[in-house]
């Protein structure tokens, strides 16, 4: 699910050779880049940053010559919660069950989860599960339900089904 | 016994079924009502504390808990007992087993599917173990793992990874499931000899005014003698009315019997309420009073009314009541006026006078006291 986080926080560290009139440039290209596309396990993955408060003056660390500047902003976050139904590409099929991207969410669906009618067919070229009238391959969109997360520090893991009605293949 | 349901065997079955679930989800206290109430297609209150031994009260509060659940379901109406002129409000209770398969059936649905919806649940943790080394994985592990077409491939020794189902879990779900099944297999059967029987809906107001008429009969014949006024809530239900034009039914059949027998009534109570001696005659004279003419007419005109010819004598009885009360005054007025002179004459006019009905009595004095004056100057 995705939200709008405010009074997020991170500290950047700026190389003396960036100091100068453009260094408040320096520091939103390099939040940009530090944290967008990055997971934490507390509020998921940070999809794009909205807006940066005004760092104010850094500090320059003893010895090193480095400024730090804690630079606070708002972003997009996506995180997963169980129950909840998503859309995603097939990214892999195997015999125990296929993977799903979910925007930066890998997700997988044990065959154990999906319906009994679709069966992995091990002949076809790619695998895929398939049953009378849908196809699950690599690259297909698939609607399916979270029904376990995983969130590590800097990872989030997710196991989907789509044993239920309204889940499968979308069209 | 339930009207209902036409089949014997489908009726045995039906009950056994109630019996089942009583016994399989209720307490004691529960299926003995559950019990009794299989017994009669409904029951009045009083009679299943009765039954089962408690008061109307407790076992109200215990069969409270079988309607919230849907099992039983309950009927009001307000009803007369004798001695008691306000209306009582008495609930059946009743099971209406259509309903009651279609309550249990959709009960057992979401038993299954909670179970079933775990044990999927559980699925998700079933994970994989390496044949190699045992070492287990969980479903979310194996994101990190390589994979082959066919399998994960086990990161500590490289062995192809085979499904877990020896995961208690799985085990333990599997085992509720099947001991549900197997403690509810009389339910189930029970459920499905249901599928083929077709009941009809059960109309408990209509069992009620046709069944308990016989408990209610004598209450009705009290409404029937009610005095008139209405009481809040008595017509309520349509019992009462059918019972209400019975009785008027009833009554135009012995119409004659019941007028004469309110006449002997009247009659009765008119003997009591009749006027004393001392009022009717004088104490003194014995003369019947004013009082006591106007009774004697009543009597007489009644003893006439019996005769049959009520209406075309009652303008020349009036009439002949007149007469009479003047004939009688003046005889006594002329008794007394028997000493003095001129008497003969005197009352042979009175008499005439008399016989013209439209003078009154204050002018015939007037006229009578005038005439005396004259016979005095005759005289004199």
């Amino acid at each position: 699910m995705f939200f709008v986080k405010h009074d997020l926080t991170h500290r950047l560290h700026l190389h003396p050779s960036y100091f100068g009139p453009q260094t408040m440039d320096f520091i939103n290209n390099k939040l940009y880049a530090d944290v967008e596309g990055t997971c934490t396990g507390r509020y998921g993955y940070i999809i794009a940053v909205l807006s940066i408060s005004d760092p104010g003056s850094g500090t320059v660390l003893p010895g090193v010559g480095t400024a730090e500047f804690v630079v606070k902003y708002t972003a997009i976050v996506y995180k997963p919660f169980k129950g909840e139904v998503v859309d995603g590409q097939v990214a892999s099929v195997n015999k125990m069950g296929f993977f799903a991207d979910v925007g930066p969410l890998q997700v997988f669906v044990s065959s154990h989860l999906i319906p009994q009618d679709i069966k992995f067919d091990p002949s076809s070229n790619p695998a895929c599960f398939s049953s009378e009238d849908q196809v699950i391959e690599k690259g297909s969109k698939v609607r399916l339900k979270i029904v376990g997360t995983r969130v590590d520090a800097t990872e989030i893991f997710a196991i989907g089904t789509i044993k239920e009605d309204y889940l499968g293949v979308l069209d | 016994m339930h009207a209902a349901i036409a089949n014997e065997t489908d009726e045995r079955r039906l009950k056994s079924l109630v019996q089942h679930v009583g016994r399989s989800f209720y307490e004691s206290k529960y299926y003995i009502i559950l019990d009794q109430l299989i017994r009669k297609e409904a029951m009045q209150d009083g009679e299943i504390a009765g039954r089962i031994g408690l008061t109307v009260k407790d076992s109200s509060k215990l069969i409270a808990k079988l309607i919230s659940d849907k099992l039983v379901f309950h009927y009001r109406r307000n009803e007369y007992q004798p001695p008691n002129p306000r209306p009582l409000l008495k609930t059946y209770y009743y099971i209406d087993y259509q309903q009651f398969i279609d309550n249990v059936k959709w009960r057992m649905w979401r038993i299954r599917k909670a179970i079933d919806d775990k044990l999927r649940n559980e699925l998700d943790q079933k994970g994989y173990v390496c044949p190699g080394c045992q070492k287990t994985f969980t479903p979310l592990d194996v994101l990190h793992l390589e994979a082959t077409t066919d399998t994960f491939i086990c990161d500590t020794c490289n062995a192809p990874l085979k499904d877990n189902d020896e995961s208690d879990g799985v085990k333990g779900s599997q085992d509720m499931m099947a001991r549900l099944l197997m403690q509810c297999r009389h339910i189930i059967a029970g459920l499905k000899l249901t599928e083929d029987m077709t009941l009809p809906p059960f109309d408990i107001a209509d069992w009620i005014g046709k069944n308990v008429k016989a408990i209610t009969q004598p209450i009705k014949e009290l409404e029937g003698e009610d005095d008139g006024l209405a009481v809040a809530g008595a017509g309520s239900s349509s019992g009462n009315n059918k019972s209400q034009v019975k009785v008027q039914i009833v009554a135009d059949e012995h119409d004659a019997e019941q007028k004469k027998k309110l006449e002997q009534e009247a009659e009765e109570r008119r003997t009591k309420n009749a006027l004393p001696e001392w009022v009717l005659r004088s104490t003194i004279s014995g003369e019947i009073t004013a009082i006591g003419h106007r009774n004697q007419a009543i009597m007489e005109r009644k003893s006439r009314d019996e005769g049959g010819t009520l209406h075309s004598q009652d303008d020349g009885y009036e009439a002949i009541n007149m007469d009479q009360y003047y004939n009688d005054y003046y005889s006594n007025y002329n008794s007394k006026r028997s000493q003095s002179p001129g008497q003969d004459t005197s009352n042979k006019r009175i008499k005439q006078d008399t016989e013209t009905n439209n003078v009154t009595q204050q002018q015939d004095n007037n006229d009578s006291e005038e005439e005396d004056d004259d016979d005095f100057e005759q005289v004199a």
